[in-house]
């Protein structure tokens, strides 16, 4: 059988790892070449296996902004046979486009085939390399590419001959349009991020980070008018690896970030809208993928120290020989916070290592590890601010606070076989947290008749919760070719399990003793998904992406404290202040438990129109239907439709070009609506968001990146309305004017040190946000921020100065309109004001960083 | 035409409320406008000619709600977390022989929102739930005729220990808190707070003394001869003023002036 040749293929099959470019090198290349997703082996032409010819064809392949193949030109020729042959297979090839300073621009690559006839197979050598990618000419719709794709390993080229790769590196999911944002860090990881991992997001259009609940507190999010709050609305995941809490008590999938090292982001893919059917729960407002590795091999020591006492050491490990993706990494840090009782401590560790697996297979498996203890300030009313009871960063409950602690594992293994790709991915993490919180004072214990008299004891929350999680997720990616392009289909799967479990007590001011248990729920929680996802070509510009999922949401809840009441209690054995009670009426007995399961199917289509690139400006437009699942305290027996849906539409149009070979820019304007059919709106009493009515939001965001050989700026801009369906009332709390501006200026130093180079790098991140509305008609003040930071660079030392706050603005990060009463004055306060948290004020850090042991 | 089209994204984008408002607002309070002389001269609804020379009462707090009770419905609660509209939350004493607005200390807080009834809350600076507060609520001089003779009383009254009603159901030992003691309510309102308005709440005090059996009043001294109000529920005299007192129908009105 000829089917199957022998066929030594050398080309720059490069895992997303061997892209990478030093962002600190001056001297570092400003393109990073496009990369093989998938690759199909040339068939030795039939007609010349009796011959037992050997041959080498290298064809010049121009891969669009798309990282479709945009031209096929033959280089050097083996042969009309083994050319055709050649070309046929690389047709069908997909790439991950190349990029431009961060900016995805058409290139061209030179791609070389070796042709043995199937009696004398090649052995493949398992090393990973790259191509001697030194091509020249224009490509189709950009410029030429002139510069050596820099190898993250030593290359084991020789002479001019192709060498035998094996292909090694993850399959991105295609883009979806307009409102798929995959966001390079590099320069702008200069920025000043105050909130940790969590603040890279900032880079895309839209999202406002603020946090009520202190440092070790997930930051809350707005997304596009979503009160995402912490996570509940964005699906979050880490490597392709999700980490919203299913079942947790604050918040059906609450998403901490903090575990997660800003060094050792890389990138970012942030989809604000439901459109790709890979997307599960809590995918209502989007979803972002914090992609992690590690540039700079070798160590590097890192030490951060400043304003409020504040100290942080992060220790970062990469094998030289290993590609970006294979790290370790671990942070420690204290601070003592602005204001009264800001204190916070946390540690974490991250470890990954990723390995070749056969000819063009991957594994890779990571472990975190994160634990934090802090205090937090929570609201100040504004009354006591403006007659000075209380100070601007001051406290009423000094009590509030709490501490997480997460550990998990993953595990991930690509294989590819034939036309097939295969992704399996396994999960395991562990949880806890606890969170103490006090929004209202002393407004919430009223006195109940059958307890014994007492007096507001304090409204306190102290929330615990622990969970279990294990998952896994596959798919089978499966390519042909039709109308001469390039067709994609992907079927996969998702499961999930949660075991999860907390209370939700009262604790008592004067003694610290709780004396008012209001939740205390196991339950255990299933969601299983299937999902088909097709990418199709009819044309060269016109393309549809999308397909369908479908997730069964099981709910199993245990509700230990069902009963907190009774009407007619029993005369010989009153309740009196328990609070899980176990009787009826007339003192009839009753266990205080109650056990609730119910189970759901959601069906969410979704799909992309593509029109283009036409001039560099591609057209899309998108619908996706999503879905978050609801707390489990909301569960009710029988009672289907645990889940709040969102119907999602966008329409945008994307541009992307490179200029030159130092400059490169990008923009994408996009119209979006959406509406959810039961949102979540923050109660104070609860201490977190609730159930609400539906809402509609309209809006429009645009973003725009340029890249040079000395500047990196991006800026986005987002408009939105979010409505309540029932009266048209703006939904409080979330802003609708947010822009952002993150800009990193960088180059060498007019002067030398000890003969050697000095790198400097500038960057700024300025945030405006507009007047958010508030309750009962009001708009809060708006936000306006700029951070900062210098960094110099020379041989293997880093130094460099962070301000965060730069203007010491005195703004209030969060505000809110509701009743509470701290006590004080004269008499309760219980008609609605206004509270608000404090945002920090100007915040000044020294780091310094050695970097040794690598390259 | 390039700006037109942003400044309308920007429109769309910042127009609109959440509906409401927060207001602040200016709380008085008043005896009743008939009052001359810093006296007030009248015969009760028991037929006794009674001449208030002196009449003061302490307001700890007043509020006003959204919502109109249903019977039963605050049986057990003294505070319903989330029906409040508007507060005043600075007590003073109130000369209820003046006619004349005395305006408490602090302005005022609330919501543009529809109030239906009004909670007039008679405690000193302590909490509603303190049952050992001192604090004189009522305090009264005067004369009356009894019997063809003209008597001086006199009456101070707290809410303490002494109005703490008894445990009849031990299964319900917080049935009568003495909050519901010291809140006055429901005091019918039909109004709508607005910013920099007038809460003005005006207090005769001369139904409060509608009952009283003058007849039937302690006697403190004899050289002078004066009678009052024991600062309990013992006797006839005392039980009527003080559930005068709390009654929401005469004594408290309240208005609002834009």
């Amino acid at each position: 059988m000829l089917g199957h040749a022998s066929i030594l293929i050398a080309v720059a099959l490069i895992a997303p790892a061997a892209f990478a470019q030093d962002p600190a090198d001056p001297n570092a290349p400003t393109l990073v070449a496009p990369v093989v997703l998938e690759h199909v082996d040339a068939e030795y032409p039939p007609s010349l296996v009796s011959a037992g010819k050997h041959g080498d064809v290298v064809l010049a392949v121009t891969v669009d902004t798309e990282g479709h193949i945009a031209k096929v030109e033959v280089l050097t020729s083996g042969g009309d046979e083994m050319n055709a042959a050649a070309i046929a297979a690389v047709r069908q090839w997909t790439f991950k486009p190349g990029l431009k300073r961060g900016v995805a621009a058409s290139m061209r690559i030179p791609v070389p085939f070796h042709f043995s006839p199937p009696s004398k197979p090649v052995e493949v050598p398992q090393s990973q390399t790259q191509l001697q990618a030194g091509s020249t000419g224009a490509g189709s719709g950009g410029s030429s590419v002139t510069t050596p794709i820099a190898p993250i390993a030593a290359p084991t080229t020789t002479g001019d001959s192709p060498q035998a790769v094996s292909v090694h590196g993850s399959i991105d999911a295609p883009p979806r349009g307009s409102s798929d944002h995959k966001i390079e860090l590099k320069e702008l990881s200069h920025v000043p991020h105050p909130e940790g991992a969590a603040g890279m997001l900032k880079l895309a259009p839209g999202i406002l980070l603020t946090n009520e609940g202190g440092e070790g507190h997930a930051e809350q999010v707005f997304l596009r008018g979503f009160d995402a709050r912490e996570g509940q609305d964005i699906e979050f995941t880490v490597g392709n690896i999700p980490f919203n809490e299913a079942g947790n008590l604050h918040g059906n999938g609450y998403a901490d970030a903090h575990f997660i090292i800003p060094e050792l982001v890389r990138s970012l893919r942030v989809m604000e809208g439901p459109f790709d059917p890979r997307q599960g729960n809590f995918a209502v407002a989007g979803s972002a993928d914090f992609e992690l590795g590690l540039d700079k091999r070798g160590m590097t020591v890192k030490y951060v120290g400043g304003s409020f006492n504040t100290q942080r050491l992060v220790l970062l490990w990469g094998p030289k020989e290993e590609g970006e993706h294979t790290f370790a990494g671990a942070d420690l840090g204290t601070t003592d916070g602005f204001g009264m009782n800001r204190d916070a401590r946390h540690a974490t560790a991250m470890g990954q290592y990723e390995g070749k697996l056969g000819e063009r297979g991957l594994w890779r498996i990571t472990a975190t590890a994160y634990t934090t203890q802090y205090h937090s300030a929570g609201v100040i009313r504004q009354d006591d601010y403006l007659q000075g009871r209380v100070g601007f960063g001051d406290t009423y409950d000094s009590r509030q606070g709490g501490n997480t602690s997460r550990f998990g594992l993953s595990g991930e293994i690509q294989t590819r076989n034939g036309d097939t790709t295969f992704v399996q991915r396994a999960w395991v993490s562990l949880k806890q947290m606890r969170l103490l919180e006090n929004f209202t004072g002393y407004l919430l214990d009223v006195q109940s008749p059958i307890q014994s008299p007492h007096d507001q004891r304090g409204d306190l929350l102290d929330m615990q919760t622990s969970g279990v999680t294990v998952g896994a997720k596959g798919a089978a990616r499966w390519h042909t070719t039709a109308f001469k392009q390039r067709q994609d289909v992907e079927l996969g799967y998702f499961a999930r399990g949660d075991v999860t479990g907390g209370t939700q007590d009262r604790i008592e001011t004067a003694t610290n003793f709780p004396f008012k248990r209001e939740t205390d729920v196991n339950a255990f929680l299933g969601d299983v998904g299937l999902y088909g996802d097709l990418s199709l070509r009819a044309t060269k510009w016109l393309g549809v992406r999308g397909g369908v999922r479908a997730d069964l949401f099981t709910y199993n809840v245990h509700d230990n404290c069902a009963v907190h009441d009774v009407s007619h209690p029993s005369k010989s054995a009153p309740p009196g202040d328990a609070s899980c009670l176990s009787q009826q009426d007339f003192g009839r007995f009753r266990e205080p438990d109650q056990r609730a399961t119910t189970a759901s199917a959601a069906l969410m289509p979704r799909g992309t129109l593509l029109v283009g690139p036409f001039s560099h400006v591609t057209l899309s437009a998108s619908y996706g239907r999503g879905v978050r699942s609801i707390d489990p305290v909301y569960v009710t027996q029988d009672v289907g439709t645990p889940f709040a849906s969102v119907n999602a539409y966008d329409a945008g149009a994307s541009y992307a070009n490179a200029f030159s070979d130092t400059f490169a820019l990008s923009a994408r304007s996009t119209f979006f609506a959406t509406h959810v059919d039961r949102d979540l709106i923050f109660s104070e009493t609860a201490g977190r968001n609730v159930l609400g009515n539906g809402t509609t939001r309209t809006g429009w965001s645009g973003s725009v990146r340029a890249t040079g050989a000395f500047l990196d700026e991006a800026a986005n801009i987002t408009l939105v309305k979010s409505t309540f369906d029932d009266t048209h009332l703006l939904v409080p709390y979330v802003p609708d004017v947010v822009l952002r501006s993150d800009t990193a200026l960088y180059g060498k130093m007019p002067f030398k040190l000890a003969g050697d180079e000095v790198k400097g790098t500038l960057a700024l991140g300025v945030t405006y946000v507009g007047k958010r509305a508030l309750p009962y008609g009001q708009r809060s003040d708006a936000i306006f921020t700029v951070d900062a930071s210098g960094m110099l660079e020379w041989r293997a030392f880093e130094i460099g100065v962070v301000a965060t706050n730069l203007f010491n603005q005195k703004y209030r990060s969060g505000e809110y309109n509701y009743p509470s009463d701290f006590h004080s004055q004269e008499s309760p306060t219980l008609a609605p004001m206004r509270q608000f948290t404090a945002g920090a004020p100007l915040g000044v850090f020294g780091t310094f960083a050695i970097h040794f042991g690598g390259t | 035409m390039k700006r037109i089209f942003m400044f309308a994204l920007l429109m769309m984008a910042c127009v609109g409320t959440t509906g409401g408002e927060l207001v602040s607002f200016t709380a008085t309070a008043s005896g009743p406008s008939d009052v001359t002389g810093h006296k007030l001269d009248f015969v009760s609804g028991r037929g006794f000619h009674v001449v208030l020379t002196s009449a003061t009462l302490h307001v700890g707090a007043i509020y006003l709600n959204q919502s109109q009770p249903v019977s039963g419905a605050q049986a057990t609660n003294c505070i319903l977390p989330g029906t409040y509209v508007a507060e005043e939350t600075t007590g003073r004493d109130i000369d209820l022989l003046d006619s004349t607005a005395q305006v408490f200390p602090d302005y005022g807080d609330g919501t543009r929102t529809h109030a239906r009834v009004a909670e007039i809350w008679l405690k000193g600076p302590g909490s509603i739930n303190d049952p050992n507060d001192s604090t004189p609520i009522l305090q009264l001089a005067g004369t009356v005729d009894v019997n063809g003779q003209t008597r001086a009383f006199i009456g101070t009254l707290t809410i303490g220990q002494n109005r703490l009603a008894t445990v009849s159901d031990p299964s319900q030992p917080s049935a009568h808190p003495i909050c519901k003691e010291r809140i006055v309510s429901p005091i019918l309102v039909d109004l709508t707070p607005t910013q920099n308005g007038t809460l003005a709440l005006s207090i005769d005090p001369r139904p409060l003394l509608s009952n009283v059996d003058f007849s039937q009043l302690h006697q403190f001294s004899s050289d002078p001869p004066v009678w009052g109000f024991v600062d309990d529920s013992s006797d006839q005299p005392s039980v009527s003023l003080f559930e005068a007192l709390r009654s929401s129908g005469d004594v408290y009105r309240l208005r609002w002036s834009p």
